[in-house]
């Protein structure tokens, strides 16, 4: 109004002259806050990322670690239990058998057998902790079925499991990353917990293939998971971690409504049927 | 940006040399949508956005209905004061909505570094000069208006600086080898 009100030529002067002005500081302002906000955002996003790379490498960490440690087991296995058992076999099965009467070489033939089963039965134990045959054979809900059944056969624990939709198996190895998660989680639930039972369900919805945990004793909600994950203990969380972000799944640690309750839920990507 | 130079530069050597054209509505239409599309344009191709296309589509819509209305019937004392006054604000809208778009998709690049950026301060700073000039501009008296008008050609001048920079940044873009891709032209072929 006051602009169409400035009839006198001064008055339109000033008005000209303080709406240009007026303009042409809006526009600088205008251009300093955004290169402002952008540096501002860039600057966060930067946080952001170098937050996420050094997650990254406490990932890797972990998985390197754990995998050394795995080694490490493995090397002990063969060294103290296989190592010993064959040179034992051996010493029955010297030279001197020849020179020894019957009865002996039997014996010692008799011995020398017995422990080739133990080394048998025990190199058989060690390839099954790697990689369980039922898992290979079977499947997921058989593994887990199986594990189950083992720790429920204990009787330190009441464990169940089950699978309501998996007539279509997933990949081996998306089997085989499920079933350490699952292993994982249920070593944890054992050591540290002090529950009275864990239950599994499995379950698929909206494409996505789900795994349930719940168990009764001392459990961890996401914070705590996020937490651990962040800081250098929680070696078989950030290992669980590692192993579902190859598979895309997330996994989501809460209390249940009743507060009696754990649950720990898997989710991941259903994809095409296994073959 | 060189076609729109290029028709200005003729248009505007066309007004200043002759005088001719001086309150001959054609000119004033002509320039007016010539500098609007040029603008708008210019500002949505560097807004890669359905929506901004939108945007363009209506408001060009409405302004060349509006132009071919007001200078139809209106009679035209010294400038087209209106059309220039609501073009401005459209252009403004343009702006508005190329830097939030700006601002929502934050790249690893500065915001100055783009040669849109550039062209859209150009337009910014030509608009910031010459804006009340162009709506007061029927209301000066003969000795204002010859004073303004020349100091109006700043907006004109940064506009020209800041396009030729847009134009640098555009070469330099080009120029810039793909660093994705190893040289790995190390064969010795002196062998």
């Amino acid at each position: 109004m006051f602009l169409l009100q400035a009839t006198n030529s001064s008055g339109v002067s000033f008005v000209l002259l303080l709406g240009t002005l007026g303009m042409l500081v809006l526009t600088v302002g205008l251009i300093i806050f955004i290169i402002l906000h952008q540096r501002r955002v860039k600057r966060f996003n930067e946080k952001i990322q170098a937050m996420e790379q050094a997650q990254q490498r406490l990932l890797l960490n972990a998985s390197i670690r754990l995998q050394e440690e795995e080694r490490q087991r493995l090397a002990a296995d063969l060294h103290d239990d296989a190592g010993p058992l064959l040179a034992t076999a051996r010493l029955y099965l010297n030279e001197n058998l020849v020179n020894q009467d019957k009865a002996t070489q039997l014996q010692s033939i008799f011995q020398a057998r017995q422990i080739i089963d133990d080394t048998i039965q025990l190199v058989r134990n060690i390839s099954h902790s790697l990689m369980p045959p039922t898992l290979k054979n079977f499947g997921l809900e058989s593994a887990i079925n199986d594990l189950f059944q083992k720790i429920s056969g204990s009787g330190a624990i009441n464990a169940s499991s089950r699978f309501h939709e998996y007539k279509e198996r997933l990949k081996e190895e998306k089997e085989l990353i499920i079933f350490r998660v699952v292993q994982e989680l249920i070593n944890n639930i054992l050591k540290h917990s002090n529950s009275s039972f864990i239950h599994l369900t499995q379950n698929v919805h909206a494409g996505k293939f789900y795994l349930r945990i719940h168990h009764d004793g001392r459990g961890l909600v996401q914070a705590d998971f996020e937490k651990l994950n962040k800081s250098n203990v929680g070696l078989g969380l950030k290992n669980i971690t590692s192993r579902l972000r190859v598979v895309e799944g997330n996994i989501n640690f809460e209390k249940d409504i009743s507060q009696t309750y754990y649950k720990v839920t898997i989710e991941l990507p259903k994809d095409e049927p296994y073959e | 940006m060189v076609c729109y130079l290029i028709v200005f530069f003729i248009l505007n050597y066309y007004f200043e040399e002759t005088g001719s054209v001086l309150g001959k509505k054609y000119y004033y239409f002509f320039y007016t949508i010539f500098e609007y599309y040029s603008f708008a344009l210019l500002i949505k191709f560097s807004i890669p956005s359905t929506k901004a296309n939108h945007l363009f589509i209506w408001l060009s819509l409405i302004f060349t209905i509006f132009l071919i209305f007001f200078y139809s019937s209106i009679h035209i004392k010294r400038l087209d004061s209106i059309p220039i006054g609501i073009e401005s604000i459209f252009i403004m809208v343009f702006i508005i909505y190329y830097f939030y778009s700006q601002l929502k998709n934050v790249s690893k690049q500065s915001i100055y570094e783009f040669f849109s950026f550039w062209i859209v301060l150009g337009i910014l700073f030509y608009i910031g000069f010459t804006f009340f000039f162009n709506i007061l501009v029927n209301n000066l008296d003969p000795g204002h208006f010859n004073t303004y008008y020349t100091y109006s050609f700043l907006g004109d001048i940064f506009k020209n600086i800041f396009f030729s920079i847009a134009v640098l940044f555009s070469l330099k873009k080009k120029k810039e080898p793909n660093t994705t891709i190893p040289n790995l032209d190390m064969i010795n072929h002196h062998n």
